[in-house]
């Protein structure tokens, strides 16, 4: 069990940072998350990897200490504002503003940062197993419990979400 | 999709992040609708920003995560709830 909590905690305390939670809380996240496995050891079956199993344990507990805190904001809006950029033929009426930038520099680094404080809890996730998990698409679905079309919509919700951000915070060196 | 993406269509596939397993038709068209067209061109760019800025972002481990103290504070409430 020591083994087990000594080489998971690191993993589980970045994930629950990526969601967006405190050092304190993330802790306590991942005591209960290694609780909860330790009380249903027999359920796990081998064939599924430990960690993405542990990721799936500690993602609905942080899913069920968010609906306690509060309730996760509408993400529909989003989509349709996007929606009215473009005219009946499907070509932009209203083009994107924002960086033009190919690389990426520190100021837009710190934007995009602040930006994904906006996301939900289920979007960060998504973000922290792709990008520093390198978790299969397929994985994803698994700890979310959403389906793969689920999670295409919802990354695409994310990105034009952090995009519309990134246009408006964003301001044209002069 | 039969002849050229849209504009719309070309953001879609863009901001889901799911074109590279598209069928290489729709890749190929894709690609040539950016060539063409400047407001999707930098909608892509946008959207390579975002992806790398969330790497590094999703990457970044504070040393104070790798403590051997935490694990051994949870192993002890473990041991004694």
């Amino acid at each position: 069990m020591e083994k087990l909590v000594r080489e998971h905690t690191p993993a589980l305390m970045a994930a629950s940072f990526a969601m967006g939670f405190s050092q304190a809380d993330a802790e306590e996240l991942a005591q209960e998350t290694f609780s909860a496995f330790l009380e249903a050891v027999e359920r796990f079956e081998s064939r599924s990897r430990l960690k993405t199993y542990l990721f799936g344990i500690l993602y609905n507990k942080a899913s069920d200490w968010r609906r306690k805190r509060q309730r996760e904001e509408s993400l529909n809006t989003v989509e349709g504002e996007f929606e009215k950029r473009f005219n009946a033929r499907g070509m932009w009426a209203n083009p994107p503003q924002g960086p033009e930038d190919s690389a990426l520099n520190a100021e837009i680094q710190t934007l995009i940062e602040q930006c994904a404080e906006g996301l939900s809890a289920s979007q960060r996730a998504a973000f922290f197993l792709k990008e520093a998990e390198g978790e299969s698409a397929e994985a994803i679905c698994n700890v979310l419990g959403v389906s793969y079309t689920n999670l295409r919509v919802l990354m695409y919700r994310a990105r034009l979400k952090l995009r519309e951000c990134l246009e408006r915070n964003w301001e044209k060196p002069s | 999709m039969m002849g050229m993406p849209s504009c719309r269509e070309v953001t879609r596939m863009l901001a889901e992040g799911e074109l590279q397993s598209a069928p290489r038709r729709v890749r190929w068209m894709v690609r040539l609708h950016l060539a063409m067209c400047r407001h999707c061109g930098r909608f892509a760019r946008q959207m390579s920003l975002i992806s790398q800025a969330l790497k590094n972002m999703m990457n970044r481990r504070p040393d104070e995560l790798k403590h051997p103290d935490i694990a051994q504070r949870i192993i002890a409430r473990l041991k004694h709830p």
